[in-house]
């Protein structure tokens, strides 16, 4: 039994020794297969990258826009929750603060400022004007804060002193609430015990408070003070509409702290969001990838022919762009871009046959056949237009501005010019134009993905020098469904360009 | 060129080492694939995914041991995976009911290997895979278990079938030539 087992199996272990014979094509067929499997995994190694590099870009964009949302947001949330009665009192208004304070309010913004200015260094003074007008945060922290009332001006003076110290963007909100102006005239002329009341930074809370207690301690009539305290804390809706028209501003702020944005501008978190524009021209110069793939394996030869009587060389891009920039760095960019890609295609037949006629004597004619090597090169232009919607973040850095984009590329117009090889091998032009040229490329490109990281550098008159290396991946093929190669491509490029402010 | 020198040509990626590396083994891993295969298109496509493995792992080779045994290894392991995709599994039902009692013994030597691999073929999926593995490859029932994410007695039953109905089969090709 076991030896019919055994007989049994080597019998069939001849089979390790015997070799089938194979078909002729059987290597083709694998280098194809190989071929192939190299290109997607180039592909792919691109698709990878490019979107690596998107994430790496969009990720931090995301995470900053995310966490100053929120911080805004919270600052409203926490704004509307405090509850300080304690810092509601008012002084009367025949106080000399509330003259003051009558003077200031009357063209709100700059007086304010000029207030400032009165009370501080010069140096301090730019420090803190730039805080006020970046955030209209600050502002309404000024709304906020400006019930507190009945600082005498030293006591002004001496918190101006310890906030001008800070750089941060508390310092500012603490030097506009010490103003007594503002607080004063809210409450005397229309006995607002706004709704917004309250600081949500407790740093703040806690110089106020010292401050009120100093005050109590100085301002006679306390009763009074404390009477005031009982006012209803909600604003009634219909007093923003009540209030005095020589102050718009205030009247915006307030629309917004609840929730509805001023009238014509766009509200982003309870503020608004200001842009500043450039124009950008430039021109980027590219090294261009391309790929070119069979759609079946029938089609493998005549993608090699192409492949080897063709050569990328370069590629060019110019335009314009348009850049919206918020004062936290983000940035909206579009416009116009046009791109060139060059190809140069060469055809070296050796059996090749001409014929030369001369016309001898304006009569007579000689015609010669000729035959031998003949090398024909034509350089293939790839044009396209496209318009960019980039989103991109911007660092500034004193005399640099550092940016990285990421975006799409739509494409509205494409044309090609030149030759290219057919299925037979033989030479066809592409030309848009040409009614009997060959049907391989289409003249709507789709999308592209740009990625790109770079930075300008600050010139004079609000110019800046733009260097900004790039990526473009075209999402699908430059060529028609009908015809049997897929040709796509990849631009890396260095933009180089000039910046100007508005 | 040497087998060693055909070895770096291929890790060069010259085009023609591959190609002479190729149809070198070419015949022999077919015929390694025709016997898991149910037909020979089959087999070339499982012998173009082996070799497009080869090329990519030839790296990996340490000259230590045979390299036509090293190839082997590779085409078995995705001529298995392949098969393993659960395309042809379904030629394993009822396979339980063929006869298991012992046959004749039977003169093989009038078949050729053409013959031999027909007769393979016409195995059942289980019986084909472990008798090529256990008789052909060498594998224990234990390797194959895990090959085949079988259990070992399972290989072994699998084996005594796929030997007593190679039995019939070539009884009745015997006859049939006779």
């Amino acid at each position: 039994m076991k030896q019919d087992k055994q007989h049994i199996d080597q019998q069939f272990e001849i089979l390790n020794e015997y070799a089938s014979p194979t078909s002729d094509d059987l290597w083709d067929k694998l280098d194809a297969a190989r071929d192939k499997k190299d290109r997607r995994k180039g592909i792919l190694w691109w698709k990878w990258g490019m979107g690596a590099f998107l994430l790496a870009l969009l990720i931090p964009a995301g995470i900053y826009w995310s966490y100053y949302t929120n911080a805004s947001e919270a600052k409203l949330m926490e704004t509307d929750k405090i509850d300080k009665p304690s810092q509601l009192s008012t002084i009367p208004e025949n106080s000399t603060e509330t003259k003051s304070a009558t003077a200031a309010l009357n063209v709100e913004g700059e007086p304010i400022k000029d207030n400032i200015y009165k009370e501080k260094d010069t140096n301090k003074k730019t420090s803190l004007t730039r805080s006020i007008e970046k955030s209209v945060l600050h502002k309404s922290s000024t709304l906020a804060t400006s019930t507190i009332s009945g600082l005498s001006k030293n006591d002004l003076n001496q918190e101006n002193k310890i906030n001008t110290s800070e750089v941060d963007i508390f310092s500012a909100k603490t030097s506009i609430h010490a103003l007594p102006g503002q607080s004063v005239n809210l409450q005397s002329k229309d006995a607002i015990t706004t709704p917004v009341t309250g600081v949500s930074d407790i740093e703040i809370k806690e110089t106020i408070d010292n401050k009120k207690q100093k005050l109590q301690g100085a301002v006679p009539n306390t009763d009074q003070s404390k009477e005031k305290t009982e006012v209803p804390k909600k604003l009634p809706i219909a007093s923003v509409a009540d209030l005095p028209t020589a102050l718009p501003e205030i009247n915006t702020e307030l629309e917004m702290l609840k929730g509805r944005g001023p009238r014509g501008c766009y509200s982003f978190a309870g503020g608004r969001i200001k842009y500043d524009y450039y124009l950008d021209a430039f021109i980027s110069p590219e090294y261009v990838l391309r790929t070119l793939e069979a759609k079946d394996l029938e089609h493998e030869d005549y993608r090699k022919s192409r492949e080897a009587s063709e050569r990328t060389l370069y590629g060019v891009s110019s335009g314009v762009r348009l850049s919206f920039v918020t004062r936290r760095g983000l940035a909206l960019r579009t416009g116009l871009v046009y791109n060139r890609t060059i190809e140069k295609m060469e055809i070296d037949e050796d059996d090749s046959v001409r014929e030369v006629i001369v016309i001898d004597n304006g009569t007579d004619t000689t015609r010669t056949i000729q035959s031998g090597r003949r090398i024909k090169i034509t350089y293939n232009r790839y044009h396209s237009l496209d318009i960019p919607l980039l989103l991109g973040y911007e660092v500034d850095a004193r005399n640099f501005v550092f940016n990285m984009n990421a975006g799409i590329y739509f494409n509205i117009a494409a044309k090609q010019k030149g030759e290219i090889l057919s299925e037979t091998n033989e030479p066809m032009f592409i030309n848009s134009n040409n009614p009997q040229r060959i049907q391989a490329f289409s003249k709507d490109l789709g999308m592209s993905v740009y990625g790109s990281f770079g930075f300008g550098c600050k010139m004079k008159n609000g110019f800046q020098l733009l260097i900004e290396p790039n990526l473009r991946y075209q999402l699908k093929p430059i060529t028609l469904e009908v015809y049997p190669l897929k040709q796509q491509y990849i631009h890396m490029g260095l933009l180089v360009g000039l910046r100007k402010q508005f | 060129m040497t087998e060693k020198e055909l070895i770096q040509g291929c890790i060069r990626e010259d085009k023609a080492c591959q190609k002479a590396l190729f149809l070198q083994y070419a015949g022999k891993m077919l015929t390694v694939c025709r016997r898991y295969a149910r037909h020979k298109g089959e087999a070339e496509d499982m012998l173009q995914d082996a070799f497009i493995k080869v090329f990519d792992k030839l790296e990996q080779f340490n000259h230590n041991g045979s390299f036509e045994g090293w190839i082997r290894r590779i085409v078995v392991t995705t001529a298995l995976k392949n098969i393993q995709r659960g395309r042809f599994k379904n030629e394993q039902i009822g396979v339980e009911h063929l006869p298991e009692k012992s046959t004749e013994p039977v003169v093989f030597s009038q078949l050729n290997e053409e013959a031999l691999l027909k007769i393979i073929n016409e195995l059942p999926y289980g019986y084909r895979m472990v008798f090529n593995l256990y008789a052909i490859e060498g594998f224990s029932h234990k390797e194959i278990a895990k090959e085949l994410d079988i259990e070992a007695s399972t290989s072994r039953s699998q084996l005594v079938k796929a030997r007593n109905l190679l039995k019939i089969k070539v009884a009745e090709l015997q006859k049939a030539s006779a």
